[in-house]
């Protein structure tokens, strides 16, 4: 590959272009990575995620489509971004501005819209949120979540965001749903 | 005539396939082969050149239809599946509070900071040290003008600057409205809000949220119509440990719920 130093340089800007946001949301295109950092950026981001991985923190690839086996041009167009490398302790989730109920009506969205192969009714999903919330809540922690990017409406249809892809182990937190109350 | 409500149907073919594409839903919802025996039997009768191109617009939309049913399969069998019914049963059955927990086990918040970049600083700079001073910009604008008029309390209730009678009193007048009501039937909160202006709807709103603070009315929640009912008391109430109740009312939802009638 480069020299050490040149390879060093890469990583640093690498780390800078993503955990410095620099459009409305976070992360950077592989396009824009490839631009930066040249054609075979995918290794200095192995490279950074190894960094990373001393700081708790991981680079997250989330790709614009479902994709069993990842092609070059997919990681062209996916989102590179930065996540906790485990879990997030909860307490730190809501000193973060969450309250308890958005957090409980997020998981809900996430694992209803996922166990139904990714994409419901918007009207579905606000009856679910309706047996714990009062309706006119359902309808603002609806429009929160779809401003946050956690879900995203196709038609009248609700679909997993980008932000939920980055964040969140769907097929894990349905793991989590199904197991629970067996293990605790 | 039947020709024609043929070609409708592969109309309607070609758009539940661009639907089922676009959102991404369980592609075996479409049934492929009824739709290529229904374009054969199609493209038999067919007499133009655009009868035949709507047959291979919609035969293509099938064909990837099925190409996206073998991504599905492959993307479901490498994934672990749950019974969505299950799913469904156990969020509804979970208090927020188990879900938040199970959720943060899984939550991976994104990092990231928000800094202004170097052209943005030097842009700021340049900006601030271009700027004249607050003296310099002032003294461009015209001196104003004061001219001294009067208006009569009527002009100013007109400007709705002022009150008719105290506030007092319109409070009065609207819980003796709600009495009124209330003594016809069962008062749902949407249903009073009901106005020809969001502005009539926002003070009665305004209205009802001071009745119930001070003790004049009450709000029981109806589940089975999801509204409150406006319950007004006789005589004034002591009022002691209410709880707050927030109705958010944006002009959309006062379009929707009041003027809509939904």
């Amino acid at each position: 590959m480069e020299g050490k130093a040149e390879l060093k340089s890469k990583i640093e800007r690498a780390a800078q272009l993503l955990l410095i946001q620099r459009h409305r949301r976070p992360g950077v295109k592989g396009w824009e990575l490839k631009r930066a950092l040249g054609r075979r950026y995918l290794e200095v981001i192995k490279l950074l995620d190894d960094e990373l991985s001393k700081f708790g923190l991981k680079v997250k690839v989330v790709f614009m489509e479902d994709v069993s086996e990842p092609k070059a041009e997919d990681y062209d167009k996916a989102i590179f971004m930065v996540t906790f490398r485990h879990p997030a302790k909860i307490t730190d989730v809501l000193t973060s501005g969450w309250s308890i109920d958005e957090l409980g009506a997020l998981a809900a969205c996430i694992a209803f819209i996922n166990s139904r192969g990714g994409s419901v009714r918007r009207k579905d999903v606000e009856e679910v949120l309706a047996e714990k919330l009062p309706r006119w809540r359902v309808e603002t922690i609806l429009d929160r979540f779809i401003r946050m990017g956690y879900l995203e409406v196709k038609d009248d249809y609700l679909a997993l965001g980008w932000r939920s892809k980055a964040e969140v182990d769907a097929d894990l937190l349905s793991l989590g749903l199904v197991s629970y109350g067996s293990t605790t | 005539m039947r020709f024609k409500v043929k070609r409708e149907l592969v109309e309607r073919i070609i758009g539940t396939c661009e639907r089922v594409l676009r959102r991404g839903l369980d592609p075996f919802v479409v049934d492929v082969e009824k739709y290529v025996s229904y374009l054969k039997d199609f493209l038999m009768q067919s007499k133009s050149t655009e009868d035949l191109a709507l047959d291979l617009e919609a035969l293509e939309a099938l064909s990837r239809v099925v190409e996206f049913q073998g991504r599905w399969v492959i993307d479901k069998s490498s994934k672990l599946f749950f019974d969505p019914l299950i799913i469904e049963l156990k969020v509804k059955s979970l208090s927020l509070n188990d879900l938040a927990h199970i959720l943060c086990h899984v939550f991976h918040p994104i990092a990231s900071l928000r800094i202004i970049s170097r052209r943005g600083f030097e842009e700021a700079v340049k900006y601030w040290l271009n700027l004249p001073p607050l003296r310099d910009r002032w003294g461009r604008l015209p001196q104003p003008v004061f001219k001294v008029e009067s208006a009569s309390i009527e002009d100013l209730i007109r400007s709705r600057l002022a009150l008719k009678g105290s506030f007092s009193e319109m409070l009065e007048e609207f819980w003796g409205r709600i009495k009124d009501l209330s003594s016809r039937g069962v008062i749902y909160y949407w249903d009073f809000l009901k106005s020809d202006s969001f502005e009539d709807s926002i003070l009665k709103a305004y209205m009802i949220s001071f009745l119930a603070s001070y003790g004049y009315v009450k709000l029981d929640f109806d589940p089975k119509v999801e509204d409150y009912i406006i319950i007004p008391y006789e005589s004034k109430v002591e009022v002691s440990g209410s709880n707050s109740i927030a109705i958010s009312i944006s002009y959309g939802e006062w379009l929707r719920r009041v003027k809509g009638g939904g």
